[in-house]
């Protein structure tokens, strides 16, 4: 059953990420500029930026760029960026890990921190509930760029406790890792920690007045039990839901927080190949993203499926 | 990108946070497993590694052919040594050629004498041979710099000490254009110059160092190591360059402060910051930023046709208040000439060449025929950050009733083609090259700043005796170029700005009027090179 799931989800991915690589392939080619221009320098004669257009090939049609790019793609081949030659497959490896790092990372502590905050608040109300809703729209009105900011002035220059900038592998150094990608998580979690909170609260606040909290209390099932062994169950599936969007929104956040703490992850190669019109990486980092996507959503069905097996995802 | 929906909810079974930890593992591990690595975070201590940063990554890859020029030519100087070697001060020192001379008097065949016993980092000997290939090589590939070499006819070794390079029109700066600043003698090997794209992700020169690409992400950071075939090993005192690159001006403040960076390219509005964190900064005056009015046959806007109207633009400009209003923090300086502090033949005294004297552009409009002004567009690139000064200098013309209107363009690429195919009449750029440099390109007939092609007889005189002087008669004729070059009004200057270096623990770190744009390492010679201490 469950490999019928996979098959079908992967089965409905792969038209997806085809619809993703058009529409990126189209934007690149409609934005104004090209990398051609990039490569001439402002000082180049027509004639030298016509010649640099026709070696890159991009006075083929369109449509015959696209297919030159996905025959390679249908090989595993993503081409080398037409810019500074690197082999984009392979550069978008080296870069995978780091933005990987972040993400999961801030989603697993976003989400901890928010179904714990959201599910006390929900239980114990008060004070506690105020602080959530108030948190989660100070969480969502704060933008990264300026967290970033505050985070680094005051625990890398003022304390030293993390770098300011930088990336260590995991492998060459565990514990260097984790300070170097200490305070991008952060960033990324004030972001989002306060919005799960508030969606564990509210979806909590329905299961404790629900029929069956009543019920339970009834029969004499301890407070405890009834708080966390079933309204919090009952809730995941909503809890979920922003789980996984927080993870998808995170993804787009570290375009940002890797330029902001010089982290060479996907974020900033998207940034910096889109200035520089570099259509096969940017083609490459929307395929990643992509599959990234697909991927979370198959892991949160196979979870949903998990919590109940009626639950019909197809 | 977005989650899909999904459908309602029911009773759970219970192993969800189970499956969720175990998918967070798998995850983690992927975050590990995968490539990059470590980048230096250590300050720099004798012999140890330097950290430098650049704000953006070699566009083109490391190819020096492909270099862009300013300070991104640290990711070339570091592994290419140059024929020439353009010092702090402004003068022209040794380096790859011992010595150079014209051969004749109008500035169009250069004689070179090569250096002995120079290798490359892979061990091969450098000739003569390779340093004419070479050249060839640069002029043909289409480029940034590649221009800097345009009339170059032939460059020959006439033995093997010898390099003789033809010019087809005369060319003084010639020496200049061989240095490390502006890219042509940054000699490759030419083995490496067979394979195509070979160049984009190694190095193969006569530097100092040589890339490491086992400790180098791509588009991030750039360690260089000792080429133990360097010809002066005296001249280099550490024994790693990590480039880092950090677009973002508060980063770069962070990482200065915080002692994770050793040497960072500055800007006016960090600097106060940096100084009180205990970093040193060097300044000095870089280039010109001026509207540059292009249309001067008048074929979009007729007005801009009369250099009467042109004029009366200049005088209509209040240049002090802009400068103070877009610079708070200093670091630049008002002027009405394009000549700046680097080029043989500068003058103060053309800084005040056109006054802020309202009245005075009034009358020059009336007389023009436009005493109820006009309108024009102007373009400014958000890029560059010329828009603030562009919404500056319009408001100040509209005081004598010129209606300048903003083309505000964000991208880089088409920013140029719209300038270089003479789509808009005016613009908002920089100049910033040695004299004969800079007159060709601001006057020169095929050049970016010139898309109409615009002529005087005047300025081609006098542009004519920059080409074929050299020595104090150059520096003349600059001046004259300059002073006539104000009076046509061509251009309306605004200010110059300052180039910032910040260092934190490295001594030798200075700037001069005379090279603003000094970012290298090592010094062949070994006087500036940079150096642990503060």
């Amino acid at each position: 059953m469950t490999g019928k799931i996979i098959l079908k989800r992967v089965a409905f991915g792969i038209p997806l990420l085809f619809v993703v690589s058009i529409i990126t392939f189209v934007l690149v080619a409609l934005s104004p500029g090209d990398a051609a221009r990039v490569l001439a320098g402002p000082d180049a004669t027509q004639a030298d930026y016509e010649s640099l257009r026709q070696q890159l090939g991009l006075n083929d049609p369109l449509p015959v760029q696209y297919w030159h790019w996905l025959v390679g793609a249908m090989h595993g081949n993503l081409g080398h960026s037409i810019v500074n030659g690197s082999d984009v497959a392979q550069s978008l490896n080296e870069r995978l890990g780091v933005t990987l790092s972040l993400v999961i990372l801030a989603t697993i502590i976003s989400g901890v921190i928010g179904i714990l905050v959201g599910s006390v608040s929900a239980h114990r109300g008060g004070m506690l509930g105020k602080i959530v809703d108030v948190g989660a729209i100070a969480g969502f009105a704060l933008p990264h760029f300026w967290i970033g900011l505050i985070l680094v002035t005051l625990l890398a220059v003022q304390l030293r406790l993390f770098p300011a900038l930088g990336y260590v592998n995991l492998s060459s150094s565990p514990e260097l890792w984790l300070r170097s990608v200490s305070l991008p998580v952060l960033t990324l979690v004030i972001g989002g920690v306060a919005g799960i909170a508030k969606q564990t609260r509210d979806a909590m606040l329905n299961g404790l007045g629900a029929e069956y909290t009543v019920a339970h209390r009834a029969d004499g099932v301890p407070e405890r039990s009834v708080v966390y062994r079933h309204v919090l169950r009952n809730s995941a599936s909503p809890i979920l839901a922003v789980v996984g969007l927080h993870f998808v929104g995170t993804l787009s956040g570290t375009v940002l927080v890797e330029q902001i703490f010089g982290l060479p992850g996907l974020g900033s190669l998207a940034v910096s190949a889109t200035n520089q019109h570099d259509i096969p990486v940017i083609q490459g980092i929307a395929l990643y993203f992509g599959i990234l996507v697909v991927l979370v959503n198959l892991v949160l069905d196979l979870v949903y499926r998990r919590l109940n097996p009626k639950v019909d995802v197809s | 990108m977005r989650v899909s929906d999904r459908k309602s909810l029911g009773s759970p079974k219970g192993r969800g946070i189970a499956a969720a930890a175990g998918v967070a593992a798998l995850a983690m591990a992927l975050g590990g497993c995968s490539g990059g690595s470590t980048s230096s975070t250590s300050a720099s201590t004798s012999g140890g590694t330097l950290t430098v940063q650049f704000s953006g990554p070699p566009i083109a890859g490391l190819d020096p052919t492909k270099a862009a020029g300013g300070q991104s030519m640290i990711y070339s100087t570091l592994a290419y040594d140059s024929l020439t070697f353009l010092e702090p001060d402004g003068t022209l020192a040794p380096d790859l050629a011992t010595s150079w001379k014209w051969l004749d008097s109008t500035n169009t065949t250069l004689q070179l004498t090569i250096r002995d016993g120079v290798k490359f980092s892979d061990g091969n000997a450098m000739t003569a041979d390779d340093v004419a290939q070479w050249l060839v090589h640069f002029r043909d590939g289409k480029s940034t710099l590649s221009p800097n070499l345009a009339g170059m006819a032939s460059a020959t070794a006439t033995d093997a000490h010898t390099v003789v390079i033809k010019m087809s029109s005369p060319n003084p700066d010639l020496p200049i254009a061989l240095s490390q600043e502006y890219g042509a003698g940054l000699v490759a090997n030419p083995t490496a110059l067979i394979t195509p794209k070979s160049l984009d992700l190694a190095t193969n020169g006569t530097g100092p160092y040589k890339l490491d690409p086992s400790q180098t992400v791509s588009g991030d950071h750039y360690t260089y190591v000792k080429n133990p075939n360097y010809w002066n090993q005296s001249a280099v005192h550490y024994s790693s360059v990590v480039v880092k690159v950090a677009s973002d001006a508060n980063s770069v403040v962070s990482a200065i402060s915080a002692g994770q960076m050793n040497v960072a390219v500055g800007r006016p509005d960090t600097a106060k910051t940096v100084q009180g964190a205990g970093a040193t900064v060097a300044s000095a005056p870089g280039s010109v930023t001026a509207l540059y009015l292009l249309d001067r046959n008048g074929k979009l806007v007729p007005a801009l046709a009369s250099q009467q109207v042109r004029q009366a633009i200049n005088y209509a400009i209040d240049r002090t208040g802009i400068t103070k209003a877009l610079n708070p923090a200093g670091y630049a300086d008002p002027t009405s000439q394009m000549g700046i502090p680097l080029q043989n033949g500068f003058q103060s005294s053309l800084d005040s060449y056109y006054g802020y004297e309202v009245s005075k552009a009034k009358d020059l409009l009336s007389q023009a025929g436009y005493a109820n002004g006009f309108s024009f567009t102007a373009m400014c690139s958000t890029i560059l950050g010329t828009c603030p000064l562009a919404q500056a200098v319009a408001s100040s013309l509209a005081k004598v009733g010129i209606t300048m209107k903003i083309d505000q363009e964000s991208e880089i690429s088409s920013f140029n083609q719209k300038y270089a195919t003479g789509a808009v009449p005016a613009v908002f750029f920089t100049s910033g090259s040695p004299a004969y440099m800079a007159a060709h390109s601001l006057v020169g007939t095929g050049v970016l700043a010139n898309p109409f092609n615009t002529t005087d007889p005047t300025i081609a005189a006098d542009y004519k005796k920059v080409a074929t002087t050299t020595g104090q008669q150059q520096a003349d004729a600059a001046a004259t170029f300059q002073k006539d070059l104000a009076n046509l009004a061509w251009f309306a200057p605004v200010y110059r700005r300052y180039s910032l270096i910040y260092a934190d623990g490295v001594s030798n770190v200075k700037l001069q009027p005379a090279n603003p744009s000094y970012y290298s390492v090592v010094d062949p010679n070994g006087t500036n090179s940079w150096k642990p201490g503060s």
